[in-house]
């Protein structure tokens, strides 16, 4: 009897020595894997952005080992929630999305940028007005006429009520006084390009990358782009800001820390990103698979989330969203 | 003196009652109709209202037709019984100190247990397998798929 | 044709053909593992196919899709566990198969011989009928997948083995639990309870892993009470289905990855959609429908080949219009634009020759696949022989590890529990888990697009009637749901017909 509770003592020291015992006291990032939570579902958007971002970045940051972490539940928030928990030693890194900027609002969520300090944002998908390529409009301006003429007509896909596209469909009849029909599409927007593609609604406003290939056979035309500057993979399509209207909506994904880490691994991190987001291979990831590739770093990311916090505060409690 | 007569007219109250549970909370959500369609609380109303007819249904037909039902024993409390309830026990433990103590520790006592329950009471099976076990989990869960598993909470 | 040879050049390269092989025994690991998704495993593997050249990255991630549908079906026969969702209709039959009449290997035999032939069945219809199938996956709107997901549940009637009464409480039950969360269709929260993890709803994977594996575990612990080890004699001759079986079953061979194919390429539904479908299908059709839930072969291949079939089906919408048919194709997607390929119209015009490695590779995976799960059934069937008080604890403890790695969710891993108690009981009580599970699985399918039809139509009911493959589908639905009311008649008429 004793002998075997000694063994079994010895058992448990081994194994936990051996878990704590890796350690040490080695410089930043070479003293651990550095984990990042990205709070969705392996295989989506935010998840290849997060890990083709660290596989990009590891060249760039010598030593580091990055280890990416699902925890999609709770909607996303418990993974953001985590990261924003977690000890502030630069071992912890999550992924936060556009969301962030809008639960708050809701009611669901407790954390705001506030409690995060941006490394860098690899994509920032903008609302792009998708129809089909046989639609009675060529342009913004025709498409806008043709919401007047009938109004609650034009089936506009979003991606869930409440949720990123469908407060770009609000924004859009808000800025031009229009009023459409909203048909959310809990699924994502595969779904909404193969209901565009067959037919059963009218437009979209979303995330261009996911109609990349029926923009290119021919099927399907975009509109207006509600982002700062040209997509560099649609390069004909104008802004809504070059045809007069200030509307910025992109869903965003960053790459951020706890907000107590120590600024010199911070810069390190940001540092390594600018390196990462201007390189070739980088780029090239991201514009093979329709999407604009990003280099929102350090600061400007701080103010986009600044920025979006605020805009979407006012624009949900003007169209009173639950 | 249990039979599944018995059991068919506790199952029914029960779902009756989260039948009507179900109705009161959808109520709150909103059954109206508007542009967005029906309201939130419209599909899980009528789930509520259609458990509380299956509730209805299943009493009436077991009180018809439910004779032969009482030939169907339940079995709940034989010894096999008790064991099963014992191991129940060892697995709320194991998740309390999943939280506290991490899984790797826990496991290491979970096993065994699980083993001493089922009679066994050859030491070395009791402390091989439950070595054997854990390192293989570390080795293809910790260190191949880089799960991180719950770590004991002095380790935080 | 030189296409063809450039594709074949492409394909038989060293690496890429260790690649393929190493993705598809992958595959079947992850499958097997109760916990370990699909997606998972494409996803982590995802950054390694960067290292490969071409095409060949593609094939690995082919391997695993294939295999993972495939593996599940291992746990489901042996444990009673399914290893991924699509396998949860495995265990109906295959179960009882292995255990029950002590045949585990002819069991798995019919497992993976279904699995091969609806695999390469779908990859033949790709390669013949990709757009023509993909024009009719285009037809579906909100009606139509409402009027599926309607027809799924039907299927509650088919698989409650106890009392179907029992069986459509438990179903509705599980149409209750996927309404839990944020509900997209109106942006509120439901039946939360303040708490921020059910705001994602209760996960699918643990609440399945409770249910089938976890209240299975506790279920033979009471059964091997104090009963002595008896050790079954489980040589195999031969691991290739009989021929007396392959008759049997051909018929339901073919439908099935019929149905699997025509599912995997509607986008947004899966192998277990099909594999429930396949099911019922089976066993309405079929001259043993008495013996199913008891070891029928008919009840192993119907759900095998059905969700292997998939695999084929959803590359359909992925290959010819950029639309992924389910989340793995959805990665797959991905990393053929990563490659440089474009899916969509365009790429079979500009890109003949991959596309066609991509067919080969297809059928290559499901041969593959095949090949190690014929082989290694004589080990499998070893874990039968396994005594209860070692398999058990082992058992349980991957289920935690499964539960616990599919989110990284401490909180997944106590619901899990708490669905293996109830679980546990309700089994007792002749409640039929699959019913339970087809509710949660189609419950979002059907509110979502129920409601979203109604926007579409403005409030009015009609659409549902008036949209053909919409009214099919729902007369057909009520035809099953009522069946067990007209069935003794039509019995009579035809008993008088005859006489």
């Amino acid at each position: 009897m004793k002998k075997r509770i000694l063994l079994l003592g010895l058992v448990t020291a081994l194994v936990s020595g051996a878990m704590v015992g890796c350690g040490g006291q080695k410089p930043y990032p070479k003293a651990g894997d550095v984990t990042v939570i990205v709070p969705k579902a392996p295989g989506g958007g935010t998840d290849t952005a997060a890990r083709g971002l660290v596989q990009y970045m590891k060249p760039n940051l010598e030593g580091v080992n990055f280890v990416v972490t699902n925890k999609p539940d709770g909607g996303g928030v418990t993974g953001m929630v985590e990261t924003a928990k977690a000890k502030a030693d630069g071992y912890t890194l999550g992924l936060v999305t556009v969301e962030l900027a809008m639960f708050p609002h809701q009611g669901k969520a407790n954390v705001t940028f506030e409690d995060y300090i941006p490394i860098c944002a690899p994509i920032a998908a903008p609302a792009a007005l998708v129809v089909p390529a046989d639609a009675p409009y060529d342009n913004l301006d025709e498409f806008v006429a043709y919401c007047k003429e009938n109004p609650d007509q034009i089936q506009v896909g979003n991606s869930g009520v409440g949720a990123i596209w469908h407060s770009a469909a609000l924004a859009f009849e808000e800025e031009f006084d229009v009023s459409l029909k909203h048909i959310p599409y809990p699924n994502g927007t595969a779904d909404i390009a193969a209901a565009l593609t067959g037919g059963h609604i009218n437009a979209t406003m979303a995330d261009p990358s996911s109609f990349k290939s029926q923009v290119e056979a021919g099927s399907l035309k975009i509109l207006g782009i509600m982002a700062d500057n040209r997509s560099a993979i649609y390069p004909d399509v104008p802004t809504f800001k070059e045809l007069g209207y200030d509307m910025t909506i992109r869903a965003w994904a960053a790459l951020v820390a706890p907000k107590d880490t120590p600024s010199e691994i911070v810069e390190q991190l940001r540092a390594a990103a600018k390196v990462t987001c201007e390189s070739e291979e980088f780029k090239n990831y991201f514009a093979n698979q329709g999407i604009d590739p990003q280099a929102i770093i350090g600061e400007d990311c701080y103010e986009m989330m600044q920025e979006d916090h605020a805009m979407y505060g006012e624009l949900l409690k003007k169209l009173d969203i639950q | 003196m249990d039979n599944m007569r018995k059991w068919n007219y506790i199952i029914s109250l029960i779902t009756a009652i989260l039948g009507a549970i179900l109705i009161f909370l959808s109520s709150q959500l909103g059954f109206a109709f508007n542009a967005s369609g029906p309201g939130a609380g419209f599909w899980p109303g009528v789930l509520g209202g259609i458990l509380v007819v299956l509730a209805v249904a299943l009493f009436g037909t077991s009180l018809i037709k439910g004779k032969g039902l009482e030939e169907v024993p339940v079995v709940l409390n034989s010894p096999a019984n008790k064991r099963v309830y014992s191991m129940m026990g060892i697995i709320v433990i194991y998740c309390i100190l999943l939280k506290t103590a991490g899984f790797y520790l826990s496991t290491l006592l979970f096993i065994p247990s699980t083993m001493y329950l089922m009679e066994v009471r050859d030491k070395k099976k009791l402390i091989i397998m439950p070595l054997v076990t854990v390192i293989f989990i570390y080795i293809v869960f910790g260190i191949l798929l880089k799960t991180k598993l719950p770590m004991p909470i002095f380790m935080n | 044709m030189s296409e063809i040879l450039a594709a074949l050049g492409q394909i038989f390269v060293p690496i890429n053909i260790i690649g393929l092989i190493f993705g598809t025994f992958i595959g079947i690991l992850i499958g097997a593992m109760p916990g370990l998704s699909v997606n998972m495993g494409i996803a982590l593997l995802f950054p390694l196919t960067f290292a490969f050249q071409g095409i060949g990255g593609i094939l690995m991630l082919l391997g695993i899709y294939c295999g993972a549908i495939y593996g599940g079906s291992i746990s489901a026969i042996l444990l009673k566990t399914p290893g991924t969702p699509a396998s949860a209709a495995t265990t109906l039959d295959g179960y009882p198969m292995a255990v029950k009449y002590k045949q585990p290997g002819r069991a798995l035999g019919l497992s993976t011989f279904g699995s091969m032939f609806g695999g390469i069945f779908s990859t033949i219809c790709l390669i013949l009928l990709a757009p023509q199938l993909a024009k009719v996956a285009l037809q579906f709107s909100k009606p139509e997948y409402f009027a599926l997901a309607i027809f799924g549940i039907s299927i509650i009637t088919s698989v409650s083995s106890g009392s179907i009464l029992k069986g459509i409480i438990g179903g509705v039950i599980g149409l209750f639990i996927s309404t839990i969360g944020i509900d997209a269709m109106s942006g509120k929260v439901r039946f939360t309870f303040g708490t921020t993890y059910l705001m994602g709803g209760l996960s699918f994977v643990p609440v399945l892993i409770g249910l089938f594996a976890f209240s299975q575990v506790l279920a033979t612990m009471e059964e091997c009470y104090k009963k002595p080890y008896e050790k079954y004699d489980v040589t195999i001759n031969k691991v290739f289905p009989s021929p007396s079986d392959i008759k049997r079953v051909f018929v339901t061979l073919i439908r099935s990855s019929f149905i699997g194919t025509f599912i995997g390429c509607v986008p947004g539904t899966g192998g277990d959609i099909a594999s429930f479908i396949s099911y019922d299908q089976a066993k309405r059709w079929s001259k043993y429908k008495d013996n199913f839930g008891n070891g029928e072969p008919e009840g192993i291949i119907a759900p095998e080949a059905g969700n292997n079939a998939v695999s084929g089906g959803a590359m359909i919408p992925m290959l010819t219009l950029g639309i992924p048919g389910d989340g793995a194709t959805a990665i797959m997607l991905g990393a053929l634009m990563v490659q440089g390929l474009q899916p969509g119209p365009l790429l079979f015009t500009q890109h003949a020759s991959s596309v066609y490695a991509i067919f080969i590779g297809l059928l290559l995976a499901n041969i593959v696949m095949g090949f190690f799960g014929f082989s290694l059934i004589r080990i499998f069937t070893k874990v039968i022989n396994i005594p209860k008080e070692i398999l058990l604890p082992i058992v349980f403890t991957l289920t935690f590890v499964g539960a616990y790695s599919y989110n990284n969710s401490i909180n997944d891993v106590f619901v899990m529990v708490f669905f293996g108690f109830l679980g546990y009981f309700l089994n007792k009580m002749q409640f039929s888990m699959s019913a339970i599970v087809i509710g949660i699985i189609l419950g979002a399918m059907a509110e979502a697009n129920f409601r979203g039809s109604l926007i579409m139509s403005d409030g009015s009911l009609a659409i549902f009637i008036t949209r053909p493959i919409c009214a099919i589908f729902l007369f057909i639905s009520l035809l099953s749901l009522l069946a067990p009311l007209y069935a003794p008649f039509i019995k009579k008429l035809f008993k008088k017909a005859k006489a």
